[in-house]
Formats: C-alpha cells, sequence, structure tokens
C-alpha cells in the first residue's frame, strides 16, 4: 500500500486520474452530507433565532406599550396646556379675581327652570351673585349658596338678564340678554341706530355690578329689526354649550378689584 | 314600611333626576321620575297618601332643584289628590288607564307649574319652547308609568315580605 502510494507520488499522471476519480466518487457525498449539515444547522440558528425574536418581540411590545401611554400622557399635557392658556386669557378678560374651580353634581334643565348645583359653597368663598364662567365664555350666576353646595341660574334661563355690548369697536351696541328657556339667548333693548351684525361676539358689558365687564355670552345669528319698533334685538347663539360643560369656575373679586 | 319604602324610592328618584335625568332627552323631552312615583304611590294607595306622598316627594326636589322653594311641593299634593280620587282597583286591570293617566298628569303638572310661576311673579318661557319639550315628555312619562308602577308594586311586596318574615 506504501508502495503504491510512493508510486502514485512520483507518477504525475496516473495520480491526477486517481484524484479525478476519487472526486467523482466522493463529490455527491460531499454535496448531501454538506447539504445535509447546512439543514442542521440552519434548523439550529433558526431554533435558537425564535427564541431571541420572542424575546425580541417582549421588548418591542413594552417599548410599544410605554409609547403609547407616553402618547397618552402628552396628548393630556397638551389639552392641559390649551386649557391653562384659554384660562390665562379668561383670568386676563374677566379681570383681578380669583377663579374657584368648581364641579358640577347636579342640574335641572327645563322651559321653566335652568339650573345646577356645584360643589363648592360658602365654606369655599362661593357667594350668591358670583359669576360662573368657562374658558368659553358665561355660564351663569349663583342664586343660593349653602355650606358645601351652591345653585347657579344659567343665562339661558328666562329670568336671567345680562347687560351686554357687541365687542366689535365699530358697533359698541348695547342690550340686555335674556335666557329662552332653552339653548337660546336673546338680546334686546338695542337701540336702532346702532349697527349689529350676524356673526358679532356679544359680552359682558359690566353695567349694574351684576357680573364683570368682558365675559363673553354668545355669537349674534340673527337680527330682528322693525323700522317702527324703537328697539331692535337679536338671537344669540350661547358660547358655551350648558349639555356639555367642563372645567368650570367662579369667579370672585379680590377686595381690590371690589373697590374700583 | 311601605310608607318608608315609597319616600325612599321618592328620594333615590328624585337624585336621579337631579343628576342623570337631566341629561337623558328624547326629542327634548325628559321624564319625570318623581312625578311618576307620585301617581303610582296615588294609584296604589288613594287620596290621603297620595298627596303626603306627593308633599314628600316635592320637597325632595324642590331642595335639589332651583325652582322655587315649596312650588314641587304643592304642586305634587294636587297630582297625589287628583289621581287619588279614584279607587285604586280601577288602575290595577288596565295599562292603558296607567299610562293615559300619567299622559294627562304631565300635562297638568306642567300647567300648574305655569300657573305658580306666574303667580310668583316669574318670567315665563314661550309657549313654542314649552311645548317643545311638554308633548316629548308626556309621551315619556305614559311610556314609563306601568313600568314605573310595576316596579313600585314589586318593591313594596318586597318589604312586605321583609316584614312578615
Amino acid at each position: 500500500m506504501v508502495a503504491a502510494a510512493v508510486a502514485l507520488a512520483l507518477a504525475p499522471g496516473p495520480a491526477r486520474q486517481f484524484e479525478s476519480l476519487g472526486s467523482r466518487v466522493f463529490e455527491p457525498i460531499q454535496l448531501g452530507v454538506s447539504g445535509l449539515v447546512d439543514a442542521v444547522d440552519q434548523f439550529w440558528s433558526t431554533f435558537r433565532r425564535v427564541g431571541e425574536l420572542a424575546g425580541e418581540n417582549a421588548a418591542y411590545r413594552e417599548q410599544v406599550d410605554r409609547l403609547q401611554a407616553e402618547l397618552v400622557r402628552m396628548r393630556e399635557l397638551e389639552q392641559e396646556n390649551h386649557d391653562l392658556r384659554n384660562l390665562l386669557g379668561l383670568k386676563q378678560r374677566a379681570g383681578p379675581g380669583e377663579l374657584i374651580p368648581v364641579r358640577v353634581v347636579g342640574s335641572e334643565v327645563t322651559p321653566f327652570v335652568q339650573t345646577l348645583t356645584i360643589d363648592r359653597g360658602t365654606d369655599d368663598g362661593v357667594q350668591e351673585g358670583l359669576a360662573l364662567v368657562t374658558w368659553r365664555g358665561l355660564v351663569g350666576r349663583v342664586i343660593k349658596a349653602s355650606a358645601t353646595t351652591a345653585k347657579v341660574l344659567l343665562i339661558t334661563d328666562v329670568n336671567s338678564s345680562v347687560a351686554a355690548r357687541v365687542q366689535d369697536p365699530s358697533s359698541r351696541a348695547t342690550g340686555l340678554v335674556r335666557g329662552l328657556g332653552q339653548d337660546g339667548l336673546i338680546m334686546e333693548q338695542i337701540p336702532q341706530q346702532d349697527r349689529i351684525e350676524t356673526g358679532q361676539t356679544v359680552i359682558s358689558s359690566g353695567l349694574g355690578g351684576v357680573y364683570p365687564e368682558g365675559l363673553v355670552i354668545g355669537t349674534i345669528v340673527r337680527i330682528q329689526h322693525k323700522d317702527v319698533d324703537v328697539f331692535q334685538s337679536a338671537l344669540l347663539q350661547p358660547a358655551v354649550d350648558v349639555n356639555k360643560l367642563e372645567r368650570l369656575y367662579v369667579l370672585r373679586p379680590t377686595a381690590q378689584s371690589r373697590d374700583e | 314600611m311601605p310608607r318608608l319604602t315609597t319616600y325612599t324610592l321618592l328620594a333615590a328618584a328624585a337624585l336621579l333626576q337631579s343628576t342623570v335625568g337631566a341629561r337623558i332627552a328624547v326629542a327634548e323631552g325628559r321624564p319625570n321620575l318623581v312625578l311618576l312615583l307620585v301617581i303610582a304611590w296615588a294609584v296604589h294607595r288613594g287620596i290621603e297618601e297620595g298627596v303626603v306622598g306627593g308633599v314628600v316627594g316635592g320637597l325632595l326636589l324642590d331642595v335639589l332643584s332651583g325652582a322655587p322653594f315649596g312650588l314641587n311641593a304643592i304642586v305634587m299634593a294636587l297630582v297625589g289628590l287628583a289621581v287619588g280620587v279614584r279607587e285604586p282597583g280601577i288602575y290595577r286591570s288596565s295599562v292603558l288607564l296607567l299610562s293615559t293617566t300619567a299622559f294627562l298628569t304631565t300635562l297638568g303638572y306642567h300647567v300648574l307649574v305655569y300657573l305658580g310661576l306666574q303667580l310668583m311673579g316669574r318670567q315665563l318661557p314661550s309657549a313654542a319652547v314649552v311645548s317643545e319639550t311638554l308633548i316629548p315628555a308626556m309621551l315619556l312619562n305614559a311610556l314609563l308609568m306601568p313600568l314605573v308602577h310595576w316596579l313600585l308594586r314589586r318593591a313594596l311586596r318586597a318589604t312586605s315580605a321583609l316584614d312578615l318574615g
């Protein structure tokens, strides 16, 4: 055998032939075994990868949950930011005074009576006559206050009246806004010569001292005008939807603003 | 015990009406749970108990609502009187009669409240505004009356059983 190997090594021609024959014989076997080894290796890699993927998946899910929670929090912050800006605007419009946050605990919405019950009373500084507002505008006035709750008459109540004027500097028409018993308001006693238009904003004028000046009441939607009358009137869309009240405040003037 | 049960139910109805009731509207009409209970009680127990139940229910409404104090007590007492004057048995066999009573009593209630407010010198809404809510309220109350009557009778039976037990 050794002699045969030496002879093959020393004789290039027969050596090459032998090698070629050996390759031809072993090649398919090699291919088969190599393929099998590859398949096993791939299977094993996939098997390991599944475990890794499951772990990665769980980590991604956790990350998504965390990001979603952050997104929700950010939206809340955005809304709070928006509300605080509006509240700042409200404070600036309402003048010096304290805003006492309140919640509605009961309500009565009938054509005859439109009132709310709020969760603050005299113990918290809420007194009769104080205005109830949201950042959108005027809601009503406190008519009864006990120690822990108070009743508020909505501006849409037929017994409510607010001295008002048109905010537009080119108009400044004055009048009296009364409730119509459902969702509407009417501004009456507007002098005929005063020019008013639909779409104009109406605010409290502060006359009479019942409501502070500058609180938004509503927007003119229709004008009722007869040449023979002394006064004209206008129907208003209230700025505040009494069926969707949130973030309410009682406006309590400071001692300084009361003296002014 | 039956009175206690009914007065407790009236308190619950008044609370529900002032919290949830204001948010429930069907075509601008809202049910009046206290009125329905007063009617059911008057139907069940007659004129005297109807009047007392009306006063209790009305007072509870007056405390929780913004209406002039005492108005609901008086109006509900009159409702209890008007409904209770009939023989109780007459209603038991007829759901239609119960519903019709509630329908007409709701109208009567609104008329009495309107007159009461007028006597007190209060501003009143226009007839158009009142009618927008009145007819749906009458229909709602007529629909709910048999259910409220049945619930009251079940509650009274249950508390009577507890009494005897």
